[in-house]
């Protein structure tokens, strides 16, 4: 219980750091102003929760924060929250982002299989990086 | 206590010791005349994560099994409640907002994004805050084997001590 307790924190900590990078990352790509951006923590959505979630004109960025990365297993997990979000709230576009804190994984079509729309990021210091992008909904 | 620090950065998992369990950390806390930092976000979170149905029920499962087996009475439970409320308050414990700089960050990952990318966040703000505080010398108050490991490797600006610092 108490070790579960200190995981979320910790977690809600890396947020707290990284946050700056994944909406660089939404302002640079997207040509968003920061200000135009909603900024929710850890919603509670259908017995789900998303570590973080960006909304812009009704399009929900959903992002989850990797320290350890399992992208095979992630993937799986941020898509079926994007299932949810889709069915629970039903916004205009839901484009989940998977962002990765320092540890870089390997990413490749075998990894991915080519979902979409996703997003998978690399983020150290105040940088991103782009692993995989692909937006358009299918 | 460790006469080198002046200003203690308390990680995550004392304040969750302190909170659900740590008699040990209450009696340093209440012991140790030194200045505490906390940031902000860890105890919204912690707040917020308490107030939780499915924590809560968790939590007093916990208490009742307690109360039950005999190993502690009600009254000797709502004294250590109470007596962890003063503590709380007599300790000299600021919020921190301060969010890292580049520098501090880019630093963390270095000492310690290696063995763990979770404790990034803890070191970079103590290094954010040994670069604006000069006239401190900051430590982290840390059972963490990774930070107690790393820190004192790579860093000199920053500490790293565990529980016992003011404890014995």
């Amino acid at each position: 219980m108490a070790l579960k307790v200190q995981d979320r924190i910790e977690r809600r900590l890396v947020v707290e750091v990284y946050i700056y990078n994944v909406i660089k990352y939404l302002s640079e790509r997207f040509s968003i102003s920061e200000k135009e951006i909603s900024i929710v923590h850890e919603p509670i959505i259908g017995g789900i929760v998303p570590d973080l979630v960006l909304i812009h004109n009704n399009t929900w960025f959903i992002v989850e924060f990797k320290t350890h990365p399992q992208p095979s297993k992630d993937i799986v997990t941020i898509m079926k929250y994007k299932r949810i979000i889709d069915e629970r709230i039903k916004p205009k576009m839901t484009i989940p982002i998977l962002a990765y804190v320092y540890k870089r994984p390997t990413i490749n079509a075998a990894v991915t299989g080519k979902v979409k729309p996703l997003v998978i990021l690399h983020l150290a210091g105040r940088k991103y990086e782009v692993l995989y992008e692909n937006v358009k909904s299918g | 206590m460790d006469e080198e620090c002046t200003l203690y950065l308390l990680d995550t998992n004392i304040i969750v010791s302190a909170v659900l369990k740590g008699e040990k950390i209450r009696k340093c806390l209440e012991k140790c005349d030194a200045k505490y930092v906390i940031h902000k976000v860890v105890i919204d979170e912690l707040i917020r994560l308490i107030s939780e149905e499915r924590k809560f029920r968790k939590i007093a499962f916990k208490i009742r099994k307690k109360l039950k087996s005999g190993k502690i009475t009600i009254s000797e439970f709502i004294r250590k409640e109470f007596s962890l409320i003063a503590v709380l308050l007599k300790a000299n414990i600021q919020l921190i907002t301060e969010k890292p700089d580049e520098e501090s960050i880019v630093r963390a990952e270095k000492i310690v994004g290696h063995r763990d990318p979770s404790d990034i966040p803890i070191v970079a703000i103590a290094l954010y805050l040994a670069k604006n505080r000069r006239n401190e010398k900051v430590c982290i108050w840390t059972d963490d084997r990774d930070v107690l490991e790393e820190l004192p490797k790579k860093e000199k600006a920053v500490k790293a001590v565990r529980t016992p610092h003011c404890c014995n």
